[in-house]
């Protein structure tokens, strides 16, 4: 838990607070939220019906969004040279070696943007992370010869013949972690290198040797995209090889490596088409990896590491301890997991649903009898919760020791659900947070009484905190209550911004709202699209993305659904052509 | 490919290092980090840095010193020598012992970060050490347009050192930069600092080397290969891809030279490091701070490296005496205005004060040359802020050694003799700290005449300068 890199304990208050975007009354982030950084164009310009695949073909049966007729393929947008995330890194090493437990490498995490760890602009390297990088084939290695009897052909000295197990193994080795066959060149550097150790070294320390040259070697550390098919007609374009798209599968889908059935289909050149895709996609999705890396999207999107970071005040809360801290972040993995594998599979079920997965200690917070198991399902009384915004892990990593806070919650809903982050306090304000003791009681929202008195404070906080008084039946630790300050709980809001607009009753009646939202919806089509991409999205992806909310509107909201959509989108499957040199 | 580093040949006592390695809390779960043989006899000028980087400001009223109702709007400077310790104030009275090596600034104001419009600890820490203006980076943290001062002397010592520089951190977000910019990310772990440095662990020269030992001595050759085949690949990208692949490249061949290095050093090895203090334990952050002064001085006296910045922001209410509450948003912020917040946020500054005295005593009590390793290494207090309220100007920097190059013994201070032009309003200030940034530059050699920006907008019109050096701070 020792901070590394950009955690630290000042908050982050995000945007830059330029007098315009106040006086625009905080409505900021237009297009999606997108960073108005592209260029005004769309698409690229080319005439419909040249391309082996159409537009059509991409937004499904939905069609074509308006204003994108007539493109044969929608820009694939720039394509920043990705790698490994830490969690990437260390799933793969231990794919790489079935049967062998290798444990967790300290790898960086990569500067954030929006939350996302994989954004290929911010992957730059660093001294520190090169030397993680040759720590980490260190230790890996290491802990796979403990247990080599359970993934080399031959013994642990090389049998026999050590130069022939060795470069049988090693070829299938590179094969798997470079996710793609060996040209002639890369067998002779490594297994030359082998044969040179063999000879000083002997068997194990030569084998642990060249594999650790491999797993700092460029084609596993990063996604090569470099093999693209010229497309028919464009100039523009290429298509994604069958290695590098697999590879794109697999990492977007599984968080890992590709399996041999993937790396197959790779080679056969099903994945040269977008039903081969497809069918790809829908595989690895139905297998047990997905699960794990479509939580990890949302640990990301939904912040849930600062569930590390919530800090009570044991007088007020007692029964806060670390192993609640630890319960509310498994509860929002499980729920998610839930609703969208084992559930409705919607965004919608997921801000609304009135069960979820929990532990004693989360049934506790409920006020909910503790389920049979130590995790088990948990009926949540539908008048006091609704899914994900109603959870106590994600509503305590949004309060204040002692009282809630309605600015995180408001902020966050509208910067990861509407895409609209409010920009930054100007600095001339104190922005204090309410005293926390005081002797007079008062209600948490009259602690706030100042954002709508000051002018300088009314323009966006009549957004956050419209939104985030929605919150007020809910303490710092996440339990309901009916009274706040010896008052009744006033937990009447306003949602302004969205296409669901208006007054709201309680945190009930805002998720519900929400959850129908087509703002809420088009901003989680651009969150996923992002996240598979490693990019931000500017204006040259509006076709993209409004194909992606015509389809994720048609499979009314199904968030595999969406996945299957984003992997046969021409974002994923072409790139831009790439001046080599 | 080996290149044999030149380093110092005298040695230091074992007596001599436990003294100064069993000093505080940190020498607990650190019992055996005792070289046998470190050394610290480089001659002449100060050739080593550290950055010590804190968080919040401080507490201005319980930081600066008036010994004789000195006035605000004008110069001076006093002996702290000569100043009884009654006299001193708070936050600095646990500098006490070391005064006639310390130099105390108040004045100096980081007008490049007054000026950014952006977060003020976003902004703070962009320009604390590069002197530039912050550039907000969406959905991240901003980032200045050019290197930190750390890498700017650790690029020019370049080739003398076996490792380029050292970045720990104990929390905080990052102050180090490249030339471009980019993030130099810490390490926060002490047992991975340790790996770094000392790749081998303690070696027995008597013991034929495992099978891990051999291992790790053929990684230079392992990074040969690996270094060849990024090479392999420039043909193949585009030139954006391929910058990122050549930068890549190039630090592998920094790594490679660098165990080359390691592997050659005349220098025992202490002993790895033990587990982590209690995360959340009111000591974690003072025994953390300990266990990376530990490293910092190995690594110094052993001729690994010139140049450390120490990030040190974690903290816990327990450790300063603070109820519950958050320690940034409840009490930073409130502390010129609340007597309680005050009294917590001075308690959080002189627990830092006594980490930057643990950091130079240590330092202090290794014998180099005529005097101590101190009197050879810049020991730089720096912060991202002035104040918890934000402010930038009147930051409180110490200097603490390296006396051959800086004038010491002296608390200096400037009146705001300019007025900024901010993007909220104007910024009464004094010297901009791009002066005292170009001054540390030379003092490690950097013939630069400015750091980071050239000028600042005056208020009511016109151009404040902010090139050349600090004046009344070097001998």
């Amino acid at each position: 838990m020792v901070g590394l890199g950009l955690l630290g304990d000042a908050p982050r208050l995000r945007l830059l607070a330029t007098a315009a975007l106040l006086l625009a009354g905080c409505q900021g982030g237009g297009g999606g939220g997108d960073t108005e950084g592209g260029s005004a164009t769309t698409g690229v310009g080319m005439t419909e019906g040249t391309g082996v695949d159409t537009a059509t073909e991409t937004g499904g049966e939905t069609g074509v969004p308006e204003g994108c007729e007539g493109q044969a393929y929608f820009d694939p947008g720039e394509t920043p040279l990705r790698r490994l995330t830490h969690t990437q890194y260390n799933n793969t090493v231990n794919d790489l070696f079935p049967g062998v437990t290798i444990p967790t490498q300290a790898i960086l995490v990569d500067p954030k943007s929006g939350g996302f760890e994989n954004f290929g602009e911010l992957q730059t390297p660093s001294s520190l992370l090169i030397g993680q990088y040759q720590q980490a084939a260190v230790g890996v290695t290491a802990a796979a010869m403990a247990e080599a009897d359970a993934f080399l052909p031959c013994a642990t000295d090389g049998g026999a013949d050590p130069e022939g197990c060795g470069h049988a193994f090693l070829t299938d080795f590179a094969t798997r972690a470079f996710r793609r066959p060996l040209g002639p060149d890369e067998s002779a550097a490594y297994l030359g290198f082998f044969d040179q150790q063999l000879a000083g070294e002997g068997f194990g320390v030569a084998l642990q040797l060249t594999m650790q040259a491999i797993l700092q070697s460029p084609p596993f550390i990063y996604f090569l995209e470099y093999d693209g098919t010229p497309v028919p007609g464009s100039e523009e374009l290429e298509l994604i090889d069958g290695y590098a798209m697999a590879s794109r599968l697999s990492y977007f889908l599984w968080d890992s490596m590709p399996d041999p059935a993937l790396l197959s289909a790779a080679e056969s050149g099903d994945l040269a088409t977008a039903e081969g895709v497809e069918a790809a996609a829908r595989r690895l999705l139905a297998e047990a990896p997905a699960r794990g890396a479509v939580v990890n999207f949302h640990r990301q999107w939904l912040d849930l590491d600062k569930i590390d970071t919530i800090t009570l005040d044991p007088a007020t809360y007692p029964s806060f301890d670390e192993g609640l801290r630890d319960d509310m972040r498994e509860e929002i993995r499980r729920l998610v997991e839930r609703v969208i594998f084992d559930g409705e599979g919607t965004l919608e079920a997921l801000l609304t649903t009135s069960e979820t997965v929990g532990s004693a200690g989360i049934a506790a917070l409920y006020g909910a009898p503790a389920p049979a198991e130590p995790w088990g399902t948990i009926a949540l009384d539908p008048a006091q919760r609704a899914g994900l915004l109603t959870t106590p892990g994600w509503l305590a990593s949004r309060a204040h020791a002692v009282h809630p806070s309605p600015v995180q919650r408001g902020v966050f809903v509208l910067e990861r659900l509407l895409c609209q982050p409010p920009p930054v306090p100007p600095a001339d304000v104190d922005i204090t947070p309410p005293e926390e003791g005081g002797d007079s009681p008062v209600t948490n929202r009259e602690r706030y009484d100042e954002h709508a008195s000051n002018p300088k404070c009314q323009g966006c906080h009549q957004t956050i905190d419209g939104i985030g008084f929605g919150f007020e039946h809910y303490d710092s630790e996440g339990r309901w209550r009916d009274q706040d300050g010896g008052q009744p709980v006033d937990a009447s809001g306003i949602l302004l911004g969205s296409d669901v607009d208006g007054p709201f009753a309680d945190a009930i009646e805002l998720a519900g709202r929400l959850g129908e939202s087509e703002t809420v919806q088009r901003c989680v089509v651009t969150q996923w699209y992002r996240y598979a991409l490693g990019r931000a999205t500017n204006l040259d992806d509006a076709c993209a993305r409004d194909a992606l909310d015509l389809a994720f509107e048609a499979a009314e909201g199904d968030i595999q659904e969406l996945l299957v959509n984003i992997a046969v989108s021409d974002g994923f499957r072409y790139r831009r052509a790439q001046e080599q040199g | 490919m080996r290149h044999r580093i030149r380093r110092p040949s005298a040695a230091i006592s074992r007596r001599t290092l436990l003294q100064a390695l069993g000093l505080g809390a940190g020498a607990a779960f650190l019992p055996s980090l005792l070289p046998g043989r470190a050394r610290a006899d480089s001659p002449g000028a100060a050739r080593r840095i550290i950055f010590f980087v804190t968080s919040h400001g401080t507490v201005y009223k319980n930081w600066q010193m008036r010994p004789a109702a000195q006035p605000d709007d004008q110069d001076w400077e006093f002996g702290l020598g000569a100043t009884p310790q009654e006299q001193w104030s708070p936050i600095l009275a646990p500098l006490y012992a070391h005064r006639d090596k310390l130099l105390v600034l108040d004045g100096v104001a980081n007008g490049a970060g007054s000026i950014s419009g952006i977060n003020e600890h976003e902004s703070g820490h962009a320009s604390a050490l590069t002197g530039r203006v912050a550039k907000d980076v969406e959905g991240s943290l901003a980032l200045p347009d050019g290197a930190s001062v750390d890498q700017v002397i650790a690029e020019h010592l370049g080739a003398d050192n076996i490792v380029r520089s050292l970045e720990y951190s104990i929390g905080g977000w990052p102050v180090c930069f490249d030339e471009l910019g980019q993030t130099i990310p810490y390490e926060g772990s002490p047992q991975e600092a340790y790996k770094r440095i000392f790749p081998n662990g303690p070696e027995d020269p008597d013991l034929d080397p495992t099978e891990a030992q051999r291992i790790v001595a053929a990684q230079p050759s392992v990074l040969d290969l690996v270094g060849e085949r990024y090479e392999a690949l420039y043909p193949k990208l585009s030139s954006a891809d391929r910058a990122k692949i050549e930068q890549h490249r190039a630090l592998i061949r920094d790594l490679e030279l660098q165990l080359a290095g390691l592997a050659d050093v005349d220098c025992e090895v202490p002993q790895p490091p033990g587990p982590n203090p209690m995360w959340g334990a009111p000591t974690y952050p003072a025994e953390m701070a300990s266990v990376f002064f530990g490293l910092t001085q190995v690594a110094l006296s052993c001729g690994l490296t010139q140049v450390v910045t120490i990030r040190h922001d974690t903290m816990f209410n327990e450790t300063v005496g603070a109820p519950h509450g958050d320690l940034h948003n409840d009490y930073a912020h409130q502390g010129s205005t609340d007597p309680e917040a005050g009294q917590i946020m001075t308690n959080y500054q002189v627990h830092q004060a006594e980490r930057f005295r643990e950091l130079i005593a240590a330092l202090d009590s290794i014998p180099e040359g005529e005097g101590t390793m101190l009197d050879h290494t810049v020991c730089v207090w720096d912060n991202e802020l002035s104040t918890g309220e934000h402010s930038m100007v009147d930051l409180p920097i110490v200097i603490a050694g390296g006396g051959d190059y800086f004038d010491l013994g002296r608390y200096v201070h400037w009146r705001k003799g300019d007025v900024l032009k901010g993007p909220w309003g104007d910024i009464p200030m004094g010297p901009a700290h791009n002066k005292l940034l170009t001054v540390l530059a030379r003092s490690m050699g950097v013939e630069v005449e400015s750091f980071g920006l050239d000028i600042l907008p005056r208020a009511g019109g016109g151009e404040i300068s902010t090139t050349g050096l600090l004046d009344r701070v070097t001998v």
